[in-house]
């Protein structure tokens, strides 16, 4: 039962005794008073100043059996206060005195799993106040009590609150606990690993495990092969040490993630109650950042260290990255994405305790040492990123701020230079145990080092086999490295399995003897202690991948007839993906799927971030999606007709909706619509935080919820559409975004730049409240680590599947910043390889991992072909004993297909620009909103982008001047001035470089032109059976041999730039059309860097273009406006929250009023 | 019964600097004081370590002295105030007792335990009140006013954040808890005329 779960039981039955059989729910105070008083507890106010709350909110005094409170707050406020005390009088021990930030029942129950709070507010009695908040909040309104006031009587937040005299946060809160994640299990739900369901008694110990939790004398290193109970163990250790008279306040039990330490304060609460809390239990990360509030001035003046995560410290470095002055890291027009390839290298290096200045030396070196051009160019890219990395760690300092990887590097820094401090830590931590030993990187060696001293009284466990986290430079080799880190320690082995059946556990000793990290390790001898399933892994081989996810789909159909149910079944793929696929696969052959996928991408999510978009943007653009709500059914072209009056009439959307009766032309459908959606969004204020606004959206204003909660026929769909929801507030929740604007742009922004970075990637996981959903749980093998199902299938074992393609970084460390490993064999190996040899390793692991989830059926499957790609078998195949899988009758499904239709009327213009067609080609969504409807986007440009609008400026008045000679050079920069003032980045920090940049630009294309004649031009037409295309180069000249030269320019550098898209199709087309083979050369001149490009296709590669463009002309005119996604540019589209939403209607071709209004 | 004073003490005098073997043998030998004997060998190690790491300039040589006298000042108050809790007039009284103590003075809960923690000025306790108290308790009068006299503490049993150091905080007169209350105005006016 989960920990939560038991805290909300007791609520609810001291809610039972405090009504006393009263029918009706009394006001909040009143349960508390009568709680209290059952209890035998005074509830005192006291001034907020008095000295017996000394600056503490409420203070829990048992030893006089008194609650004293600040006596000044409100009524509601005071009787969630109350609540909260009688939450620690009910759940723990002692005397409390809770801080405001302790005491808050509106609280999410689950932290989000993204950004900094992966770090922070997990400690133990952190999660004490957790536990007194989720008491507080189902005392004063239990979940099911919510519910139906919700959902039966249609009550809404604020009237509950005010009947119940509570706070609205709470109550909303509880609406969004009770509302939005499921019922909980009636029966305990499934063990989460760890074969935790076996042995019955928490401290019941097989010979193996005793012998390790008794251990004395020496430093252990306890190697726990999957499902041996080394959780169990572990807690039993704590337990034997505090059982033997050990200070548990001594006691530093480290891990690597909060959901293991979670489960192990929990599970030593379960046998220690009142030791468990003062246990120190939690990350590295946090006990790094523990000891820098407690001792690190430098960092922490007022013990409070502000925390960056990737996406902050990329927009603290992304404005700066022009003035750096960098070659091959340039990336400007997207400079998140280099930045986030340079900050993983920084990160990496942190990994090994390198600092900027040694990372210099380090690249130094290598440049001394280069050879040849490459090995000059590696020295060079390892310069730059050294350069960097020392503005980034000299601005984090600056902004009193560490990141990630600080939090390891500078504690251990620290600790390794003061004595004080390293003996400090030493006498408060006399016992550090720490979990999963193999996830140890360099920095947290050295940290543990530091902190264990000799190690006398160290105790680790883990696996060298399940060594899954090497990119962030964990190394199962630290397991071979203890003995010499910690003279005189001792190695034993868990013997006995406890999840696997015989045959899964025969294939996991199988394929572990041919590991690589096996050669440095104890051999994996395991006994099974189910014994015999008469279920061998087998192989299922298909002919493509279609019938692959059939073929899943069927086999857990079949086991579920056998009595497995969905639940306990589990698809494991290598790539979040191949995840996807799977998903939508699954979905499609009726297979309910436990899966989230990415949550920005979710259509539930889509539309609350459109609102957001709708409340702080004036233009509205996101009314094409939230008119398309159940709610509103506005059609589409009453959403153009709001839009129009929105920029007629120059007001916001907002302010548009409180004045409907002055626009004309809405249907009456559109004006129903609308008016319903001002009154959802009336009050509504852009100043408020996005959790409040959508709160009051949804709990409080209009019907989305009420629909998707009644229409919903409960089908795991719809149930994870809520949970989609519950994990999105719970992330706005938390989200601290800074940047610009109002707090909901704030948020868009820091969304796009989550999705464009993939750091969103934690919020994919599903919350604990719904992993007991009667679904199949689809995950990567990643994910999977620490949890157990009846039966595993693992698709896709093919040779690119499993082990995955390695792909160097973009960013590889300098030679000599990784310790070399070891053994003889990698001893010689330089960086790259080093980091190859790394890959490979892991991809052993993770198959390793994957295999030893499943505890009776075990599934492998393989389709011999990729679309007509043939694939071969996984290399890991080999290595097992497999059964040939009987097919089950599997109907293969075509996948469906996205036309994004729009029903269009009127006449398509009988010419085109090409220009339009490459949009088009682009993306024929963003096409239809920007270019079609003319909807109003958002994008914040980037000062790059800015600066090359201006330099678009002056190339196109220069198309429109006459023939002769190339204007003079004085007039092309006066009209840079122009431009600049009219679209460049004027007051930008950084615009005096950027200025450089443009006048740059600028003399490169001044001095291209020098004595060229330039000659009249006009757009040139191509004849195509759909309709008539135009393209129009930037310039024309004459050239001496008569012909003429047709020039496109692109502002930037050429980089891998290749001239044979449509476009240039379209133009060699048309170019011979009009002067002739040979009359003529087309040519494009990349600006920054100068250099030019020869277009010369063949014939048959033009006709190919011009066939392209053709079934473009068709699809526009046939309403084709598919999406295209892709995971740069999606991010960073102006239409990335509506899409690809469209009401109901026809869309009317109006060409007049069409423009790309949001670019 | 050995008293926290002995305790620390006897750690004074057999370590030249305390470390976690040592530690840990206190801390099996007297495990009810384990937290002030953690807290008190990290102030040690801090205190005086910390002063062996600060630069040697000529300024900061200077200032090493008063930096061991501050050391010894901390000591001796740590000290004090352990020896005043060890002497705790209120400890091992159930609530209800308490409550009955309370009611048998005509004071209220809260001012009991501003009294329990110290945090009343000793002075301004009206003689008669300590008086019943002592007798309530069945203690010596200096026993009492040794607790009062010692710096007021946090209540019994909190663990603060490791972010907020712990803060024995002012004291305030007995008028003023008196009028800070939950007595009945009669109460309150019979107690501050005295």
């Amino acid at each position: 039962m989960d920990a939560l779960e038991l805290v909300r039981r007791r609520a609810r039955a001291s809610h039972a005794q405090a009504l006393g059989g009263a029918r009706e729910l009394p006001a909040g105070w009143r349960l508390v008073e009568a709680r209290a008083c059952q209890r035998g507890y005074d509830l005192i106010p006291l001034q907020p100043d008095d000295v017996l709350l000394a600056g503490a909110e409420a203070v829990l005094d048992r030893g006089i059996e008194a609650i004293f409170y600040n006596g000044q707050v409100e009524e509601d406020a005071a009787a969630a206060l109350i609540a909260h005390e009688l939450g620690h009088l009910e759940l723990h021990e002692g005397t409390t005195a809770c801080a405001a930030d302790d005491v808050d029942a509106s609280s999410s129950d689950e932290p989000t799993p993204a950004g900094v709070h992966r770090v922070e507010s997990y400690s133990a009695r952190e999660r004490q106040e957790l536990q007194a908040n989720v008491y507080a909040r189902e005392l004063l309104l239990p979940r099911d009590t919510t519910r139906r006031l919700f959902l039966d009587e249609a009550q809404r937040a604020s009237m509950i609150a005010s009947r119940l005299r509570l706070p609205i946060d709470l109550v909303r809160q509880q609406l969004c606990e009770s509302l939005l994640t499921p019922a909980p299990p009636a029966a305990p739900p499934e063990a989460t690993g760890d074969g935790a369901d076996v042995p019955a008694s928490a401290l019941s110990l097989d010979p193996s495990q005793r012998a390790a939790a008794e251990h004395t004398g020496s430093p252990l290193l306890l190697e726990a092969g999957p499902g041996t109970g080394k959780t169990r163990t572990l807690v039993a250790r704590i337990v034997r040490l505090i059982e033997s008279g050990v200070d548990p306040v001594s006691i530093l039990a480290l891990t690597f993630s909060n959901k293991a330490a979670r489960e192990i304060t929990d599970r030593v609460a379960d046998v220690l109650p009142r030791q468990a809390p003062v246990i120190w239990t939690g990350t590295f990360h946090s006990f790094g950042l523990e000891i820098l509030r407690k001792h690190h001035p430098r960092v922490s003046a007022e013990g409070e260290v502000r925390i960056l995560d990737r996406s902050d410290a990329i927009e603290l470095l992304e404005e700066m990255l022009p003035v750096l002055g960098l070659k091959h890291h340039q990336n400007l027009y997207e400079p998140a994405l280099q930045l986030k390839e340079m900050l993983a290298a920084i990160s990496r290096a942190k990994d090994e305790m390198t600092g900027p200045e040694e990372y210099q030396t380090l690249a130094r070196a290598m440049q001394a040492a280069a050879r040849d051009h490459e090995a000059q160019e590696r020295a060079e890219k390892a310069l730059e990123v050294a350069k960097v990395y020392d503005v980034y760690q000299r601005t984090l300092a600056l902004k009193e701020a560490v990141d990630f990887g600080d939090l390891i590097m500078k504690p251990t820094l620290l600790l390794e230079s003061s004595a004080a401090v390293r003996d400090a830590v030493r006498l408060r931590h006399r016992h550090v145990l720490v979990d999963e030993y193999q996830d140890v990187n360099r920095a947290s060696a050295r940290l543990l080092e530091a902190i264990a001293g000799d190690g006398e009284r160290l105790w680790v466990v883990g696996d060298s086999r399940q060594s899954i986290y090497r990119f962030r430079g964990a190394s199962g080799s630290n397991i071979a490295l203890f003995a010499e880190d910690f003279p005189g320690a001792e190695r034993m082995a868990l013997g006995v399995n406890y999840r696997s059946s015989a045959e899964v556990v025969e294939a996991l000793e199988g394929f572990a003897r041919d590991m690589s990290v096996s050669r440095r390790g104890l051999p994996l001898e395991l006994e099974s202690h189910l014994g015999p399933a008469g279920s061998a892994p087998d192989l299922r081989v298909t002919a493509d991948r279609p019938t692959e996810i059939a073929a899943v789909a069927a086999r857990i159909r079949r086991l579920c007839e056998l009595g497995v149910p969905l639940s306990e079944q589990a698809v494991l793929c290598r790539s979040n993906a191949r995840v996807h696929a799977f998903s939508r696969g699954l979905e499609e052959h009726g297979v309910p799927v436990l899966h989230l996928g990415s949550l920005f991408e979710r259509d539930e999510v889509r539309d609350m971030l459109s609102l957001l978009w709708l409340i702080a943007d004036r233009r509205g653009g996101a009314l094409m999606r939230v008119a398309a709500f159940e709610s509103y059914a506005v059609p589409l072209e009453d959403v153009r007709v709001f839009l129009r009056a929105v920029r007629e009439l120059e007001i916001s959307a907002l302010e548009a909706l409180d004045r409907l009766d002055e626009i004309e032309g809405l249907s009456s459908a559109g004006a129903l619509g609308l008016a319903v959606l001002a009154r959802d969004l009336a009050d509504v204020d852009p100043r408020e935080t996005p959790w409040q606004i959508l709160a009051r959206y949804l709990f409080d204003r209009g019907s989305y919820l009420s629909r998707l909660l009644q229409s919903e026929t409960r089908q795991t769909d719809s149930r994870m559409q809520c949970v989609a929801l519950y994990q999105f507030l719970n992330f706005i929740r938390h989200a601290r975004p800074g940047g610009r604007g109002y707090p909901p742009t704030r948020l868009l922004n820091k969304v796009r730049r989550l999705v464009l970075l993939a750091e969103e990637r934690d919020l994919r996981q599903i919350p604990a409240t719904a992993l007991h959903l009667d679904a199949v749980k689809l995950m990567t093998i990643h994910g999977s680590k620490g949890l157990e199902f009846e039966a595993v299938h693992l698709p896709a074992m093919t040779t690119t599947g499993l082990p995955s393609n390695f792909r160097p970084p973009r960013c590889p460390p300098p030679a000599g910043m990784i310790e070399q490993a070891d053994d003889a064999a990698s001893a010689a190996l330089d960086a790259e390889d080093l980091v190859r040899a790394s890959h490979d390793a892991e991809e052993e692991c993770l198959f390793f991992v994957a295999l030893s989830r499943g505890k009776t059926h075990l599934h492998l499957y393989r389709s011999r072909r990729t679309g007509a790609v043939r694939r071969n078998p996984s290399i890991f195949l080999s290595r097992l004993r497999l059964g040939k899988a009987e097919p089950e009758k599997a109907e293969a499904f075509a996948p469906s297909t996205d036309d994004g239709l729009v029903p269009i009327v009127g006449e398509p213009p009988d010419t085109r620009p090409g220009r339009d067609l490459a949009a088009y080609e682009q993306c024929p969504r963003r096409y239809f909103y920007g270019r079609l409807f003319g909807l109003p986007g958002t994008w914040r440009d980037s000062a790059f982008v800015r600066t090359h609008r201006a330099i678009y400026g002056v190339l196109d008045w220069l198309k429109e001047q006459p023939p002769g000679d190339f204007p003079a050079a004085e007039l092309v920069r006066e009209q840079l001035d122009a431009a600049w003032k009219d679209a460049g980045p004027v007051k930008h920090a950084f615009e005096p470089h950027y200025r450089r940049l443009a006048d740059t630009i600028v003399d490169h294309l001044i001095e291209s032109h020098a004595d060229l004649p330039l000659e009249q031009g006009e757009p040139l037409p191509i004849e195509l059976p759909s309709g008539t295309v135009t393209v129009e180069p930037d310039l024309w000249a004459g050239l001496p041999d008569g012909k003429i030269l047709l020039r496109v320019f692109r502002t930037g550098r050429k980089g891998s730039f290749r001239a044979d898209d449509m476009i240039y199709g379209l133009y060699e087309a048309a170019s011979r059309l009009r002067y002739g083979a040979g009359g003529s050369e087309l040519e494009v001149l990349h600006l920054t860097d100068r250099r030019r490009t020869r277009v010369a296709m063949s014939v048959e590669r033009i006709m190919s273009r011009c066939e392209k463009a053709d079934r473009y002309l068709g699809d526009l005119a046939a309403g084709r406006f598919p999406t295209k996604p892709d995971q740069v540019r999606c991010p960073r589209c102006p239409y990335f929250f509506v899409c690809p939403t469209v009401p109901e209607g026809v869309f009317e071709l109006k060409p007049d009023e069409s423009e790309e209004a949001g670019s | 019964m050995t008293s926290l004073q002995d305790v620390l003490q006897e750690l004074v005098a057999t370590v030249d600097r305390p470390d976690e073997v040592a530690l840990e043998d206190f801390v099996g030998r007297y495990p009810q004081f384990a937290a002030e004997l953690t807290d008190f060998a990290v102030e040690w190690v801090l205190q005086e370590t910390l002063e062996e790491e600060e630069p040697a300039d000529a300024a900061d040589a200077s200032a090493v002295p008063e930096a061991m006298a501050h050391f010894r000042e901390t000591l001796r108050e740590t000290l004090a105030e352990r020896q005043a809790s060890t002497a705790d007039p209120f400890a091992d009284r159930s609530p209800a007792e308490l409550a009955r103590i309370a009611g048998a003075l005509s004071i209220d809960k809260t001012i009991l335990a501003k009294l329990r923690d110290r945090k009343i000025v000793a002075e301004t306790v009206p003689d008669t009140l300590l008086e019943g108290l002592c007798g309530e308790l069945a203690i010596q009068p200096q026993v009492m006013a040794a607790h009062l006299a010692a710096p007021a503490r946090l209540h019994a049993g909190v663990s603060f954040k490791a972010a907020a150091p712990p803060r024995s905080g002012p004291k305030e007169t007995f008028a003023e808890a008196v009028r800070r209350s939950t007595l009945a105005a009669e109460d309150k006016s019979r107690w501050l005329a005295d």
